[in-house]
C-alpha cells in the first residue's frame, strides 16, 4: 500500500547481533520483516544504520521471499530471489540472482528486478548487460463468453 | 517372671538409646551452627568504591556501591545498589546499575541481581545505547557480560528485544540476543 513506507519496520528472528562500530544489526533464523503490507521472509537480514536510521536492508535466503498488497482489494504482488536489497527511504526493493516476480497472474524472471514498493512498479533486467535478460509471461485476459 | 528379672537391664538400655539420640541431635545443631559461622560476614562498610587501573595507569573500571558486606567463607563481597563504570578509550563509558550484586573472591566475576540497566551516552560516531535486563553475569577482565533473561536494547528511536544476551563492552563492541528476537525501527 502507498502508506506502507510511513509505517515502522518490525523484524522477528531467532537471534540478532548488533555491531556498534559498523552500525549494523544482523538478524538470523526464520527472519520475518514487516512494513505495513510489505512482508519479507528470509534466512538472514542485515540492517545498515546511518545516524540511527535504516539506510539499507539486505535479505538473503534460499530464497528470500517478499509479498505486498499494491492497493486495497488488489491481488498481492509476490517475488523471490537469492538476495533482496531494500532501501526504505527510496521505497525500492532490488531482487538479485534468480529473481522472479508474480503480479496479477503475470510472471517476470531475471537476474535483476527492481520493484518500486510505493507505486507497485516492476522493472526487470539491465540495459548494460545480457546476463540480466528478462523472461516474462503475460496471461491473456479471460474471454467473455458470448 | 523373666521380665521382672531383666527389668533393670531394659531400663538401662532405653536410657542409653535416649541419651545417644540426644547427643546426636545436638551435634547436628552444632554442624548447622558451624556452617553458618564459617560463612558469616567478617567486615562491612557503608559506601564502597573500587577503581581498577590499566597498565598505562588509566582508569579501566570503577565499582561504587551504597554499602558492602564481605563474607569470610567464600570471600564474596555483597554490594547494595552497585554502579559499575567500564571506561573505553575511544568511546563514552558504559555505566551498569543494578539493585544488588555479588563480587567473587578474585574480584573478576560480578553477578548483578534483579533489574539491571546499562547506559552508554552518545559520542563521536556512536549512538546512545540503553540496555535493560536482569541477572547479569559480568566477567570484568574480559569486559564481557551475559544473561539468560529477557533483554531490551534501545538505540533511539529503534528498539530490539530478545531472550538471552551476550555483550562485549570493548572494541569491537557488539551485543547478541540469543532467542525470540523482535526488532522495531522507525522510518522517516
Amino acid at each position: 500500500l502507498e502508506s506502507d513506507s510511513e509505517q515502522p519496520i518490525y523484524i522477528d528472528s531467532n537471534t540478532a547481533t548488533y555491531d556498534d562500530k559498523a552500525q549494523t544489526s544482523v538478524y538470523t533464523g526464520n527472519v520475518v520483516t514487516i512494513q505495513g503490507s510489505l512482508r519479507v521472509d528470509s534466512d538472514k537480514l542485515v540492517v545498515y544504520l546511518k545516524q540511527g536510521e535504516i539506510s539499507k536492508m539486505v535479505a538473503t535466503g534460499e530464497k528470500a521471499k517478499f509479498e505486498q498488497l499494491p492497493g486495497e482489494g488488489q491481488e498481492k504482488i509476490k517475488g523471490e530471489a537469492l538476495i533482496g536489497e531494500y532501501y526504505p527511504n527510496k521505497n525500492l526493493l532490488i531482487l538479485k540472482k534468480e529473481a522472479v516476480v508474480w503480479q496479477a497472474g503475470n510472471k517476470s524472471a531475471s537476474d535483476l528486478i527492481r520493484y518500486d514498493s510505493k507505486n507497485a512498479l516492476i522493472k526487470a533486467g539491465e540495459k548494460s548487460s545480457d546476463s540480466k535478460r528478462v523472461h516474462s509471461v503475460f496471461m491473456p485476459k479471460e474471454k467473455k463468453t458470448q | 517372671m523373666i521380665l521382672q528379672r531383666y527389668r533393670l537391664y531394659i531400663f538401662l538400655l532405653i536410657l542409653a538409646l535416649v541419651s545417644w539420640w540426644w547427643v546426636d541431635l545436638s551435634e547436628k545443631d552444632d554442624v548447622g551452627v558451624t556452617v553458618a559461622m564459617k560463612n558469616s560476614p567478617d567486615y562491612f562498610s557503608n559506601g564502597y568504591r573500587k577503581t581498577e587501573m590499566s597498565d598505562a595507569g588509566i582508569p579501566h573500571s570503577d565499582l561504587l556501591a551504597d554499602g558492602m558486606i564481605h563474607y569470610s567463607g567464600d570471600g564474596a563481597t555483597h554490594l547494595q545498589n552497585p554502579v559499575m563504570t567500564l571506561y573505553n578509550n575511544s568511546v563514552s563509558p558504559w555505566v551498569i546499575r543494578s539493585e544488588s550484586g555479588i563480587l567473587s573472591r578474585n574480584g573478576e566475576d560480578l553477578l548483578l541481581n534483579g533489574k539491571v540497566h546499562i547506559n552508554r551516552e552518545s559520542g563521536e560516531g556512536v549512538k546512545p545505547l540503553t540496555i535493560n535486563t536482569s541477572e547479569l553475569r559480568v566477567k570484568l577482565p574480559d569486559n564481557y557480560a551475559e544473561t539468560d533473561e529477557w533483554a531490551e536494547i534501545i538505540s533511539p528511536p529503534n528498539r530490539t528485544t530478545g531472550v538471552g544476551m551476550e555483550v562485549t563492552f570493548v572494541e569491537p563492541i557488539h551485543l547478541k540476543l540469543l532467542a525470540k528476537v523482535k526488532g522495531r525501527y522507525e522510518v522517516n
